[in-house]
């Protein structure tokens, strides 16, 4: 089964400063994977093993995806070769963007099974993998918290707010996995140097059709007002440091 | 282009709030249900002025059915369409915005209309940022937060005419089995106490003292990401954060958690914040309205000595 797991390179929200009021500053911050599309990179090494397939990745970004430390941090982990699409006016692309930059480079590439995460650390709208699916016109879920492949088709388990369920899922396919379906492996030195000579196709927007036009205009992205804070802090563990903490505990409840 | 609102939830009761925040954009309602036939009736008296229904029978995908409903969309063009947040309707929204050309906003925490566009606001960055979006023109696709969805004061009116849909085309997936989820009974977002623990928490068993602090607070136990998802030590629904449970207790007690914002957005409308963590440095401090800089394993049972 040939398994495509997709994912996106974000600022680390650790590195964030953001003053309130203002726009936050991401120039300072360390470039990472998402967090939550660790879980379809695992996926998609464990399904291609499972199917004796092969797993590759794809990622829509700027150029920092082409990073020679994330491009290895992203095929350390099971993957065999990355497809990306690279171009500076993905940077701040939003959901629709990047799925039709996505679907456009999957269509360029063999897939079986489409693998996102829940959502993009940053954005976190849970939105790629579910437009992706529907602009490529294949079946699409997302809550996907168990993947087998059984005759020539998946059978998912699928977890909501109140149900569990179980889909046969023909291929191909696009599914979303929960921030929860495993626990993605910490790749060893041998993983990360072997990633070093993994192969990398990289194409610019300029070949897959530009970047699509979007109905939905970002007007502003600033830091929320911090909420006003007593700052009443005791530097070291002391009986009255207990008994002020334990009273102002009283009034608070 | 239809010059309506259309609202679609999960559940009926969902719809009077849904109903509320689509009268504020000034154009009819329409209430459209994809589920049981027999639900309909709830819905029709919601507060919509129409209502299009969707049947889902018995073994049937939810998706199958909300295929009907992409159809008649993309047919009818509304205005806007509102829904509720949950993991199907994420789903649903990103398959209408493929219908009409755009995406879905997520988890809105505000929806106004300025200058007959749509204005929504929502949290990006983990919680960092409120990132503000237009909708001039077109269908504009709503997911509405549950907080906003729940500040609401419902609508409610007589029973609006429903109107069947045509069956969608067979979905090509298939239902195997469906069976309730049993999820620990505890609703983090309504909780009045939490004390919510982190990685400074160092072995399983030594929960047992958060408990006892808790107990006597008759407070809940929230907890970061890593305690729900990489040791399994609390269950997920106790974890409190952008892409877990956002409360707004009266009191907040952090115990040995850094502070990361993706974690502290999910307590920051807390009315009273309470850290204790061995790092004078750490970013939770940022939060506090009291803070005992030490080992929560000296101050929780001292503090809990001292509530008794």
């Amino acid at each position: 089964m040939n398994v495509v797991a997709c994912y996106k390179v974000v600022p680390d929200a650790q590195d964030i400063q953001a003053a309130p009021g203002a726009a936050p500053d991401l120039s300072r911050a360390e470039r990472v994977i998402g967090e939550y599309d660790l879980m379809a990179l695992e996926e998609a090494a464990k399904l291609a093993e499972a199917t004796e397939g092969r797993a590759v990745l794809l990622s829509a970004g700027s150029s920092a995806v082409n990073d020679t430390k994330l491009v290895k941090a992203a095929l350390s982990r099971g993957a065999e070769e990355l497809f990306c699409v690279v171009d500076d006016a993905l940077e701040s692309a939003d959901a629709w963007q990047t799925a039709t930059a996505l679907a456009a480079a999957l269509g360029r590439m063999e897939y079986d099974v489409v693998l996102c995460g829940e959502g993009s650390s940053d954005q976190y709208a849970q939105q790629v993998g579910s437009l992706l699916g529907s602009m490529l016109g294949v079946p699409t879920l997302n809550g996907v918290s168990a993947v087998t492949a059984i005759d020539g088709k998946l059978r998912v388990e699928r977890t909501l707010e109140d149900v569990v369920e179980t889909v046969d899922v023909p291929l191909p396919a696009v599914l979303c996995v929960t921030s929860d379906i495993n626990l993605p492996r910490v790749p060893q030195l041998k993983d990360i140097l072997a990633a070093g000579k993994k192969p990398v196709t990289s194409w610019g927007l300029d070949e897959l059709g530009g970047l699509a036009a979007t109905a939905v205009e970002v007007e502003s992205v600033l830091a929320p007002q911090d909420a006003e804070r007593k700052h009443i802090i005791y530097d070291e563990v002391s009986d009255e440091a207990i008994a002020a903490v334990a009273s102002a505990i009283k009034a608070a409840r | 282009m239809e010059q309506a609102t259309w609202v679609i939830a999960e559940k009926p009761q969902d719809y009077p709030a849904l109903c509320a925040i689509a009268r504020t954009l000034g154009v009819p309602v329409t209430a459209v249900w994809a589920g049981a036939q027999d639900d309909c009736a709830a819905v029709a008296g919601c507060g919509a002025d129409k209502v299009l229904c969707a049947s889902l029978a018995d073994g049937e995908l939810y998706e199958q059915a909300f295929g009907a409903v992409v159809e008649a969309a993309q047919a009818a063009a509304p205005r806007a369409v509102l829904l509720a947040s949950t993991k199907r309707l994420r789903l649903g929204a990103a398959r209408l915005g493929v219908a009409l050309g755009t995406k879905a906003v997520n988890d809105a925490a505000s929806i106004t209309l300025e200058d007959g566009a749509l204005v929504t606001e929502r949290m990006v960055y983990g919680g960092s940022a409120n990132c503000r979006e237009r909708m001039a023109e077109g269908t504009a696709i709503v997911l509405v937060s549950e907080g906003l969805l729940a500040a609401q004061q419902p609508a409610g009116g007589a029973d609006a005419p429903v109107e069947m849909l045509p069956a969608a085309a067979p979905s090509a997936m298939a239902l195997v089995e469906r069976s309730p989820r049993t999820v620990e009974a505890v609703n983090l977002a309504a909780a009045r106490r939490i004390v919510s623990v982190g990685r400074g928490i160092r072995a399983k068993d030594d929960l047992q003292m958060i408990d006892a602090l808790a107990a006597l607070l008759e407070a809940e136990v929230g907890c970061t990401r890593p305690l729900a998802e990489g040791e399994d030590w609390l269950s997920r629904e106790r974890y409190i954060g952008v892409s877990g449970v956002m409360a707004n207790p009266d009191l907040f007690i952090a115990l040995g958690l850094s502070g990361q914002v993706q974690h502290m957005v999910g307590a920051s409308g807390s009315r009273t914040i309470v850290v204790v963590n061995k790092d004078k440095a750490a970013p939770v401090f940022k939060y506090a309205d009291y803070g005992i800089v030490g080992d929560l394993y000296e101050v929780v049972p001292a503090l809990s000595a001292a509530l008794a």
